[in-house]
């Protein structure tokens, strides 16, 4: 009996250890600059994509994008997947070439 | 009578000869020779040898290891360069190396400046950069001298082309916006990009108003 209570106390502390270490793991971090896209084909799908600034200007200057790709205002640009399939917006470098390539293996990379 | 023969006679004679073989030296030996290899003659001490154990297999290492590539002639084929250390595509880790500034976010300004990043001029490796205009303009509030703001051109051409903020934003001409804080909170001017993608106006009041660098 003594020897049950143990356990079961040893077992409520892994819990509770894994718990707060689920509470305490620090959230994907938002950054000053990331842009998120709202969706236009209805809830239930893929969450928005996030542009986050901050990995593209670590290898870009502004106007390396701006305003040739980009209009420097959120909702200006009428990005769809349609388009960088096509080659336009994210997808003059996010092609397989410059950059990792948008397809069914990449969602996640924006789309979070 | 022949099953006695042969159960009591011919394992008299066997052992009968085993032991008058084995009372002499030649004769033990000659015996023992039949049987077994390698007996020592008479006289001969055994050699004694080390047993020498083999590995059941081979040590994999060397077993494994390539013969070494035959040396390039240096007349024909010059030893390549030796190349960048490739760039780390952490950028996450990078990101947590860049300096802060008082309120906790990337000075990207600093960054730069510092060469902690080296971000290209434009999608084609090769595009030159823009220029850089080394011209700071005093912005001061009417009656209001310690609130002079000191815009660098320098800082901001590191990053932006003139066509990126004139003449849509600012006019190129002093005095000719009406520039305030309530309208830099509300997302014009400066706030186009300060609050948004570059440092807050909340939280950066010193890198601006330079005469409240001091304050606490």
């Amino acid at each position: 009996m003594r020897r049950r209570g143990l356990w079961s106390a040893a077992m409520l502390a892994v819990l509770v250890l894994a718990a707060i270490a689920a509470i305490a793991a620090p959230p994907r971090l938002a950054m000053l600059g990331d842009v998120v896209f709202p969706r236009h084909t209805g809830p239930g799908e893929l969450p928005p994509a996030v542009f986050p600034h901050w990995v593209h200007r670590m290898q870009f200057k502004c106007y390396a994008c701006h305003d040739a790709l980009f209009q420097m205002k959120a909702g200006a640009n009428p990005v769809t997947m349609d388009a960088i399939q096509a080659g336009k917006f994210c997808g003059v470098c996010h092609n397989g070439k410059t950059a990792f390539a948008v397809g069914f293996t990449t969602c996640n990379r924006c789309h979070r | 009578m022949r099953p006695a023969f042969i159960t009591i006679v011919v394992p008299m004679l066997l052992s009968g000869f085993a032991v008058t073989s084995g009372c002499g030296q030649a004769t033990r030996h000659s015996a023992v020779t039949l049987f077994f290899e390698d007996v020592p003659p008479p006289g001969k001490e055994s050699p004694s040898k080390a047993v020498v154990r083999q590995p059941r297999r081979p040590p994999p290492a060397q077993a494994a290891a390539p013969p070494p590539p035959p040396p390039v002639a240096e007349t024909t084929k010059p030893l390549p360069e030796p190349e960048k250390p490739a760039v780390s595509r952490d950028w996450p880790q990078l990101l947590s190396q860049l300096p802060r500034d008082a309120a906790g976010g990337v000075d990207w300004v600093r960054a730069l400046e510092d060469k902690r990043i080296e971000p290209k001029a434009g999608l084609d490796a090769a595009a030159p950069n823009q220029p850089v205009l080394p011209l700071d303009v005093e912005l001061i509030p009417k009656n209001q001298p310690l609130f002079k703001a000191i815009f660098s051109h320098k800082a901001h051409t590191e990053w932006l082309g003139c066509a990126n903020c004139h003449p849509g934003i600012f006019q190129m001409r002093r005095g000719a916006d009406p520039i305030t804080m309530a309208k830099i909170f509300a997302g014009e001017y400066c706030g186009r990009c300060h609050g948004k993608v570059a440092f807050a106006p909340a939280t950066g009041c010193p890198r601006c108003h330079t005469a409240l660098k001091g304050a606490p």
